[in-house]
């Protein structure tokens, strides 16, 4: 008795697998190639399994129950796109089991795993490449022999492009000999009127900035040295220039 | 025999890179590799005999299918070159110099060189000697026997062979 319901449970369990799904893989792919998206005649296993996974995907989104089967396919499918594009030999590149003496040993170990284990193999011969010829073979020093010079012109380019540094500006005025000038000036003037300060304005040849300019620099250079002092009263006010008298008598008697 | 014959035709068209004789063997079923052996030699002949646009070779112990050299030209489009373009540059490099240090390759070449000697020796189209802090690369038989060029040859410039 028990082993007859063991046996109907089994029963249902395989229609539920093989009869009572709604969405088999077989649909999905009957759907793909009554849309057009593939070609029964010429299937492109690439484009098969993109096709398939985004209606997995799309089922998903809409909450629909996937079957395991359709799950399995899509897996199959990735598999054999991914035997396709070499990602074996990709990943095996990457995680070397073990060092292998040469390159030739490899490709045989390759070749006997192949065909003692692996189940999922492309159907279709492989790209086959042709032998190149002398005359290739010839261009191709041409151009390697050409890198150099491409190199040179490109780093040129990336110099010719580059903004030149901008140019140090030329000393146009010789700042020792206006200091030079100013103290000379000063020192007629103290000479001439036997003032001990003078007013700023009196020392400057004409009112334009620029001998403005060329009088109070040198005079702050002056200061500076400590040979004069400078007076301001006011802000904006009067600049009194006041010359250390012991400096200037020594040097005036000397003359 | 004719079985035989026929079961590695196929394997030899389904691979590229080629097959040993013992993987051969063993696919097919077969102890001796000897009766393998017979068997490829056999089919070369037959190829060979008809002028067929395909000839069997044996290449550092892989056997495979090739186009003989008279339809390259033919097929230059249809197929691409074994060797790519940047790998053929160093090669050519190397051979123009008749055998060169790694580093000077590699500062004329840029690093991708090493990538490049690394498949090209792996090929058996060169060959490195430990050279000071280098490896000093020299072109293989193997190199000057597929280019038709005689042994230690220098290739010559486009200029010069014009």
């Amino acid at each position: 008795m028990g082993k007859k319901i063991k046996s109907e449970h089994h029963k249902q369990i395989h229609n539920l697998i093989f009869q009572e799904d709604d969405i088999t893989w077989q649909s999905l792919i009957y759907e793909l190639a009554r849309e057009g998206k593939i070609d029964p005649w010429d299937v492109d296993i690439s484009v098969l399994a993109k096709e398939y996974i985004g209606i997995v995907k799309e089922l998903r989104e809409l909450n629909f129950r996937l079957s395991g089967k359709v799950i399995l396919a899509a897996a199959i499918l990735l598999k054999l796109k991914s035997d396709r594009l070499g990602m074996d030999q990709i990943m095996s590149a990457l995680n070397p089991v073990e060092e292998l003496e040469t390159p030739e040993d490899e490709l045989m170990l390759e070749q006997e795993k192949h065909f003692t284990k692996a189940k999922l193999r492309p159907r279709v011969p492989g790209v086959r490449k042709r032998k190149v010829t002398a005359d290739e073979l010839i261009e191709a020093l041409k151009l390697a022999l050409d890198v150099d010079d491409r190199r040179k012109r490109r780093l040129a380019e990336i110099a010719a492009a580059r903004p030149a540094p901008p140019e140090k500006p030329k000393k146009k005025i010789d700042i020792f000999s206006k200091i030079e000038d100013v103290w000379n000036r000063l020192k007629a003037f103290i000479n001439k009127t036997t003032a001990k300060s003078v007013e700023f304005t009196q020392i400057v040849p004409s009112n334009a900035k620029k001998d403005i300019i060329w009088t109070f620099v040198p005079l702050l250079h002056l200061a500076n040295e400590n040979k004069i002092e400078l007076k301001q009263d006011d802000a904006f006010g009067k600049i009194l220039v006041v010359v250390k008298e012991k400096d200037l008598h020594s040097k005036l008697k000397r003359e | 025999m004719e079985d035989i014959k026929a079961k590695i035709e196929a394997i030899l068209f389904c691979l590229p890179q080629g097959i040993s004789t013992r993987a051969l063997a063993q696919k097919l079923d077969l102890g001796s590799a000897g009766k393998v052996k017979a068997a490829i030699n056999s089919l070369q002949k037959e190829y060979e005999q008809r002028n067929a646009g395909l000839v069997i070779v044996e290449e550092a112990g892989f056997w495979k299918f090739k186009v003989p050299d008279e339809f390259l030209n033919l097929i230059k489009e249809a197929a691409e070159p074994e060797f790519e373009k940047a790998v053929l540059e160093t090669l050519a490099y190397i051979a123009y110099r008749r055998g060169s240090r790694q580093c000077d390759v590699v500062r004329v070449r840029s690093n991708k060189a090493y990538n490049h000697i690394k498949e090209l020796r792996e090929k058996g189209f060169l060959t490195a000697e430990k050279s000071g802090l280098s490896k000093f690369l020299r072109p293989t038989k193997k190199f000057y026997e597929y280019f038709k060029l005689k042994p230690g040859q220098k290739l010559k410039l486009p200029d010069e062979v014009n």
